[in-house]
């Protein structure tokens, strides 16, 4: 059984070591592996925060270790992501969508792009900007503008 | 007229408690129970209407937890349906908690706190969201700002929906035959490299097109829709049922059918998307819909449709 260790190294310099075989889940940690001479101190990742890290090292370790092999299973699994999911407050959920992005996590970006869009069902405008804090920026003519192009979805 | 039991089982299988936990249900939920108390109340079975009173408490108090304005609406629906419904004691309790859930909902929205930082998605990202959603919400989110528009503009987007909604296989001959010019005029003009992406050069017109021509013989767009596979009452999720069976296995049931459902005494089949024009009148087809309903051809899923209703 193969447990060589990898360490990963977060933005703010903390170290996750973890089994290879959890590491390489992500495509992006495995062509480090393969194509780069590691740090000292680990593979770095730039741009992952250890508070971010943390939760895809919790998600990597659990999916490593438990290959579902019948229905029962995965639906343990499955209800298993729904807690990991719920333990998220939002930006943590939406930090978590870019590591996983940048990791090349497919499992975790299906997952936690579900999460937001089930979060943005049936809002309002005003309500998914808030939740997102993102700025307006259409003038009001140009929002009107856009609401009136794509009304015949809302007759 | 089937007993009381049967009909209780119905309304458990058309799952309304557990949807009322989903925010994104809930709108949805509240206005089909008001839907219920309305044009069914008072002949159903005393078990029933006293879940439906619990339900509807349940509703109330769930207000605050889901926090939208579309909750705000549908709840305000509810409660208009609650005080025609029910009888004088539940009707004082039902408002008092409606009271009690409005005050807490606006409290919240004074007290939401402000996100420090935003979260700034990537364009590929966004669309990925997006496709998980339905048409209606992603439309509405490319309100938020321009590179949300942009997001929501994006062709693979529209034709994704194209294929939920029209499946990739059933196009009519004519818009076969228009893609086969286009294809032709493409190769004519273009490298062989860029033809393909041409076919369709703007997939959102495309399924705008036939959007209106698809809505303007079927019932509106809803949240509820018979599926064939499951062979009951489902909630979709972008007209698939969350079982994620595709758009070919599921006919849209309007409030009225799920009604229907639940009395299981007159018995109609649910129009398929390609049924004849008759109902294209501009005031709810659906009505019109059931008044004919004897004389619309069953199909097969509306064979298993009838059966399931008369178990």
């Amino acid at each position: 059984m193969s447990t060589k260790k990898i360490t990963l190294l977060s933005s703010d310099r903390e170290q996750f070591i973890v089994d290879e075989a959890v590491a390489i889940q992500s495509q992006t940690i495995k062509n480090l592996i393969e194509d780069t001479v590691p740090d000292e101190d680990g593979i770095p990742l730039p741009v992952v925060h250890s508070r971010i890290l943390a939760k895809v090292t919790e998600y990597l370790t659990k999916h490593a270790n438990y290959k579902p092999h019948n229905d029962a299973a995965k639906e343990e699994l499955k209800n298993w992501d729904v807690k990991f999911l719920g333990k998220l407050d939002n930006n943590t959920l939406f930090d978590l969508i870019l590591a996983a992005n940048y990791l090349d996590i497919k499992g975790l970006l299906d997952l936690t792009c579900q999460a937001v869009a089930d979060l943005m069902k049936g809002m309002s405008v005003e309500e998914v900007r808030k939740l997102f804090n993102i700025e307006n920026d259409f003038t009001p003519e140009e929002e009107e503008a856009v609401r009136k192009e794509n009304q015949w979805a809302f007759d | 007229m089937s007993g009381g039991g049967g009909i209780l089982e119905r309304y458990r299988s058309l799952g309304v408690g557990e949807s009322l936990l989903r925010p994104y249900d809930y709108p949805w939920a509240c206005k089909e129970v008001g839907f219920i108390l309305r044009s069914a109340y008072a002949n159903l079975p005393k078990t029933l209407q006293h879940l439906l009173f619990q339900h509807t408490l349940a509703a109330f108090r769930l207000l605050p937890k889901v926090q939208t304005q579309s909750g705000m609406a549908a709840v305000t629906i509810l409660l208009q349906a609650a005080e025609v419904a029910f009888p004088k004691q539940k009707r004082v309790l039902a408002v008092t908690e409606y009271k009690h859930a409005v005050v807490a909902y606006k409290r919240n929205c004074k007290n939401q706190q402000v996100e420090e930082e935003s979260a700034d998605l990537p364009q590929d990202i966004l669309v990925q969201i997006f496709s998980l959603l339905d048409m209606r919400s992603f439309l509405t989110a490319g309100l938020v700002c321009w590179s949300w528009n942009a997001a929501s503009n994006d062709e693979k987007l529209w034709q994704l929906q194209y294929d939920i909604f029209f499946g990739s296989s059933s196009r009519s001959s004519e818009s076969q035959a228009q893609m086969c010019k286009l294809k032709v005029n493409a190769y004519k003009n273009q490298s062989k490299k860029c033809a393909d992406q041409l076919v369709i050069s703007n997939w959102k017109e495309e399924f705008k097109r036939a959007y209106i021509g698809w809505r303007g013989n079927s019932l509106r767009i809803s949240n509820r829709g018979y599926c064939g596979h499951c062979k009951s009452i489902v909630w979709l999720s972008n007209m698939r049922c969350s079982s994620k069976h595709e758009y070919q296995q599921i006919r849209l049931a309007s409030p009225q059918q799920v009604v229907e459902y639940l009395l299981a005494d007159s018995i109609r089949t649910v129009s398929s998307s390609d049924s004849d024009s008759d109902t294209d009148s501009d005031e709810g087809p659906s009505y019109k819909l059931w008044a004919y309903g004897k004389c619309i051809g069953v199909d097969e899923v509306g064979d298993e449709f009838i059966r399931t209703l008369r178990i």
